[in-house]
């Protein structure tokens, strides 16, 4: 067959490879996702919901069971699918070169299900999010991907699992983003967006277009409500900062137990949840039906405190047993119930007109988030995803960033770097990143050398100028600069121009506010690079030698210390 | 092959294959799932309807709220049930909660009627008239699911008990006008509008409608009775005395209207103001008009003296002679009286009451 020219696209670089690569990966992470999220319903329908009802001996005993069988699992068997996901996930990025291994997936599966579906206080979308990272993982090592391209796979799978869990696209992107990735990289992004975008698509097509929640119209009645939010805002931050000490202290404590105990501490863990769940039943498992529910102004204030009280403490004890399963939905039934509580208490006792209480669920959904995770732009975003709302963008901004402010004051290490010291690992945060000072071009460069010669200048001129030994910048063209070594010069002819002395090729020119990083890239061989202004390029107003660049970083990591 | 295949894609063949071949195997299994995982949603969530239905039915209203909520957490989409549980909340009185459900069924569907309705009648029932109006409004000229007819006039009249109870009496004439319009061919609908409309409003109208009725219903015994009613409110009473005898005509047993009709012949003979009259016969119904207020006053124990003076005038033989300056004077002197009346005298002869009510306004 006769190939014509605009048919034949050739063999595709490995960049678009990628890209195709995270479209299947969506796909792939979407379909695990609904088939996780259908054996959960079908494990609390067999054990817990069946039709004769619920009965108390079987709330109390079923999440116990439950978390027996799956611990069983994840050490025994697949032992890569421990932890709560987040973690091990950065972990494959920053050490293991994107590998997770498929037993992970299998392993994740099956424990999480099996434990979030009788009930543990604990949520699908961390397990969704390493799930999603292995199937990637394993996907990238199919294909044979490069190793600087194994080592982005994971994100993109994360991205896809946790979307597809919280049917949440930016939100996901935005997580993986801040926490896995920890940094803002072009590169990855679009294969980041890729993948989530395709695994909500099948979400979407098998579970239907229903939001997470069904939230009602909101509205900000007076603007004195927004001190409202910001209390409740001091409330979600000061909890998950007390949640989270919690949290280390426990996991602390339960790693000094014998070993024996492993699997007593999720059997004490399930017990004490079903015992709770006998008089709370709606803190049992995810709790989105809770969430629901507290959005329609089912509870009362004091009953929404008392369940996010609850939640609080069922969750630390699952988690703290290393019970398998996730942190995000606890996290959000709980700011929920407390934001709604307060909000509810407001609608009593503050003189100005309040909203409905369905509002400070929302508002207080994020807040402890922020507070525990230090995502402030996910859980932002996550509250505007799920509300589909752009009035509620103020106050989730006012109660997210105190939350979030608060938390960073009280409780210097993030969450999830604190699971991974605790694990011996020391992975970063984009938080951790944010607090380094970049250093630019400015920082290190010297002055413009008071010569400048133009290409016709002799080179006799110019050593009586820049006298032996010394180099002559010269200006070829308009913001354009060369330089002749030297010894270039002492083996020219004096009377010669010093364009005929060497081959005046321009350096590669940089711009003051550059990164320090990519001047330092553009170096290359040349001796400097000249810095110019952006106002007027054509302007020569500095130079940056090697020599100033490591004395800016040697002079930086002394300020830091 | 062109550029769509693995050497074209630039990746191995074999790994393409499984990951497309493990995809569409997946795909397939989700989807049976998804299908088994709907199917069984749908027939817990009905079953916990069912149940819920079974609660409500038996007065059980919380219980019955908690299973249509279960089944609505499972179905999140159905509208019947989010109905459910929005008409179980307004009977148990919680209003803030019935709202946000309602809302949401309004935001699905904003032209469905069943939500507008009842939030009116929240609204109604919270005192916020205009709120109440304007869904009344919008429940009427929404879409109903079944009997839309039947149902947007029961709404129709609904809202007019509203108006009517709120005290809003032109819009209460103008609803019953609207209904009046929409019913151009029920005479049972015509009828109760024109009663209500007698009740509310100028009784013209009502006497107009009640004669549409009789033109498209001439043995319409109750038209006919109430058309009487209403020329008589009007003012009209040899058309009202008309009316009154061509129902009893229609329907010799109603002795209401037979009352009506006796009240109404008194009047017309003891009316000494009625147009077309003689001077003489003036003269001599205001003479009767004096001696009837006289005998029923002195029945409700009002002064003598008074009745005294006015039978004084009456034993007078000589004619006067401007008769009708004298009847003036005696209609005059029989207002008089009838004004000092004691209390519930009326009653004693209502024609009488009615003749001097009249000539009082």
């Amino acid at each position: 067959m006769r190939r014509t020219p605009y048919l034949h696209l050739g063999p595709l670089g490995e960049t678009q490879r990628f890209l195709l690569l995270s479209i299947l990966i969506g796909i792939f992470a979407g379909l695990l996702v609904v088939c996780f999220h259908i054996a959960i319903d079908a494990i609390t329908w067999a054990s817990l919901e069946t039709p004769a009802g619920r009965n108390q001996f079987a709330t109390v005993v079923i999440p116990a069971l439950g978390a027996l069988v799956s611990v069983f699992f994840i050490s025994r068997v697949f032992r890569a699918a421990h932890g709560s996901g987040v973690t091990e996930t950065k972990a494959a990025v920053y050490i293991s070169d994107g590998y997770v291994p498929f037993s992970a997936v299998i392993g994740k599966f099956i424990a999480c299900a099996l434990s979030i579906g009788t009930g543990n206080s604990l949520g699908p979308e961390d397990p969704s999010l390493h799930m999603g990272a292995g199937v990637a993982s394993t996907l990238g090592r199919a294909f044979d991907l490069s190793r600087d391209r194994m080592r982005l796979i994971a994100p993109v799978g994360a991205a896809a699992g946790l979307a597809a869990a919280f049917n949440t696209p930016i939100a996901a992107v935005l997580f993986v983003i801040e926490e896995v990735v920890a940094g803002w990289s072009a590169g990855v992004l679009g294969s980041i967006v890729l993948s989530a975008v395709s695994a909500v698509v099948v979400v979407r097509w098998f579970l239907g277009n229903q939001p997470l929640f069904l939230v009602p119209q909101f509205e900000l009645t007076h603007a004195s409500e927004l001190i409202v939010y910001a209390g409740i805002g001091v409330a979600g931050g000061l909890l998950s900062v007390g949640f989270v000490r919690a949290v280390r202290l426990l996991r602390r404590g339960t790693s000094r137990l014998p070993q024996r105990l492993r699997y007593v501490q999720p059997v004490v863990a399930g017990l004490l949840v079903g015992t709770a769940g006998v008089w709370f039943p709606q803190v049992m498992g995810a709790g989105y039906g809770a969430i629901d529910a507290a959005l329609h102004n089912r509870f009362p204030w004091n009953m929404l405190i008392a369940l996010g009280l609850v939640k609080m403490a069922a969750t630390l004890l699952c988690f703290g047993a290393r019970t398998p399963g996730g942190m995000f939905a606890p996290t959000l039934f709980t700011g929920a119930m407390i934001g709604g509580g307060l909000g509810g208490l407001a609608q009593l006792h503050w003189p100005f007109p309040t909203s409905a209480a369905s509002a400070y669920v929302l508002v207080g959904m994020g807040t402890f988030f922020a507070g525990v995770f230090r995502a402030p732009m996910t859980s932002i975003f996550m509250v505007f995803e799920v509300s589909a709302s752009y009035v509620i963008i103020l106050p989730v901004m006012i109660a997210n960033t105190i939350a979030y402010l608060i938390s960073r004051r009280l409780q210097p290490v993030p969450f999830f770097t604190m699971l991974g010291a605790a694990e011996g690992l020391e992975l970063p945060s984009l938080e951790q990143q944010r607090e380094a000072a970049p250093l630019r071009v400015e920082d290190a460069m010297s002055p413009a050398p008071s010569a400048v010669f133009a290409k016709d200048t002799t080179v006799a001129s110019a050593l009586e100028k820049i006298g032996d030994g010394g180099c002559a910048v010269v200006e070829t063209g308009e913001g354009e600069w060369a330089y002749v070594g030297a010894a270039a010069l002492k083996a020219a002819d004096p009377a010669s121009a010093l364009a005929g002395a060497a081959s005046l090729e321009p350096l590669p020119r940089v711009y003051r506010d550059l990164s320090l990083d990519a001047a330092m890239r553009r170096l290359g061989p040349h001796p400097f690079l000249p810095v110019s202004s952006r106002r007027r390029p054509y302007r020569l107003i500095g130079i940056v030698t090697l020599e100033d660049m490591l004395r800016a970083y040697g002079a930086s990591t002394r300020r830091s210390a | 092959m062109g550029g769509w295949g693995a050497r074209g894609l630039g990746i191995a063949r074999g790994p393409l294959v499984t990951a497309f071949a493990a995809m569409f195997g997946v795909f397939a299994l989700t989807t049976f799932l998804a299908r088994w995982y709907d199917a069984e949603r749908q027939r817990r969530a009905e079953r916990y309807f069912q149940i819920g239905e079974t609660l409500a039915s038996r007065g059980k209203e919380e219980e019955a709220i908690e299973e249509f909520r279960n089944a609505l957490s499972i179905a999140r989409g159905n509208r019947e049930y989010r109905l459910a549980v929005a008409e179980t909340l307004l009977r148990l009185g919680r209003f803030s909660e019935a709202e946000v459900y309602l809302e949401e069924l309004l935001a699905a569907d904003p032209a469905n009627a069943i939500p507008n309705l009842l939030l009116a009648r929240i609204a109604a029932r919270q005192g916020r008239t205009q709120a109440a109006i304007d869904d009344y409004h919008r429940a009427i000229y929404g879409y109903w699911p079944e009997a839309g007819e039947r149902r947007r006039m029961e709404t129709r009249w609904e809202l007019v008990r509203f108006l009517a109870a709120a005290g809003a009496t032109k819009p209460v004439i103008a609803q019953l006008l609207e209904i009046a319009d929409q019913a151009p061919n029920d005479p049972a609908t015509k009828r109760r509008v024109a009663a209500m409309l007698l009740k509310y409003g100028p009784a013209n109208q009502a006497a107009e409608i009640y004669r549409d009725v009789v033109r498209q219903n001439p043995r319409d015994a109750e038209a006919e009775a109430g058309y009487g009613r209403a020329e008589l409110a009007a003012g009209n009473d040899a058309a009202a005395q008309a009316a009154f005898r061509r129902a009893l005509r229609l329907n010799p047993r109603d002795e209401e209207t037979r009352r009506e009709l006796e009240i109404t012949d008194r009047a017309l003979e003891l009316d000494p103001t009625l147009r077309g009259l003689h001077s003489a016969d003036r003269y001599l119904r205001s003479r009767r008009l004096i001696a009837a207020a006289a005998d029923t006053l002195e029945e409700c124990g009002a002064d003598p003296a008074g009745l005294q003076s006015a039978r004084k005038a009456l034993t007078a033989h000589a004619r006067p002679a401007r008769l009708g300056d004298a009847a003036e004077q005696n209609i005059a002197v029989a207002e008089q009286l009838w004004s000092a009346r004691p209390q519930g005298c009326a009653d004693r002869d209502p024609a009488l009451a009615r003749v001097l009510a009249r000539i009082e306004r």
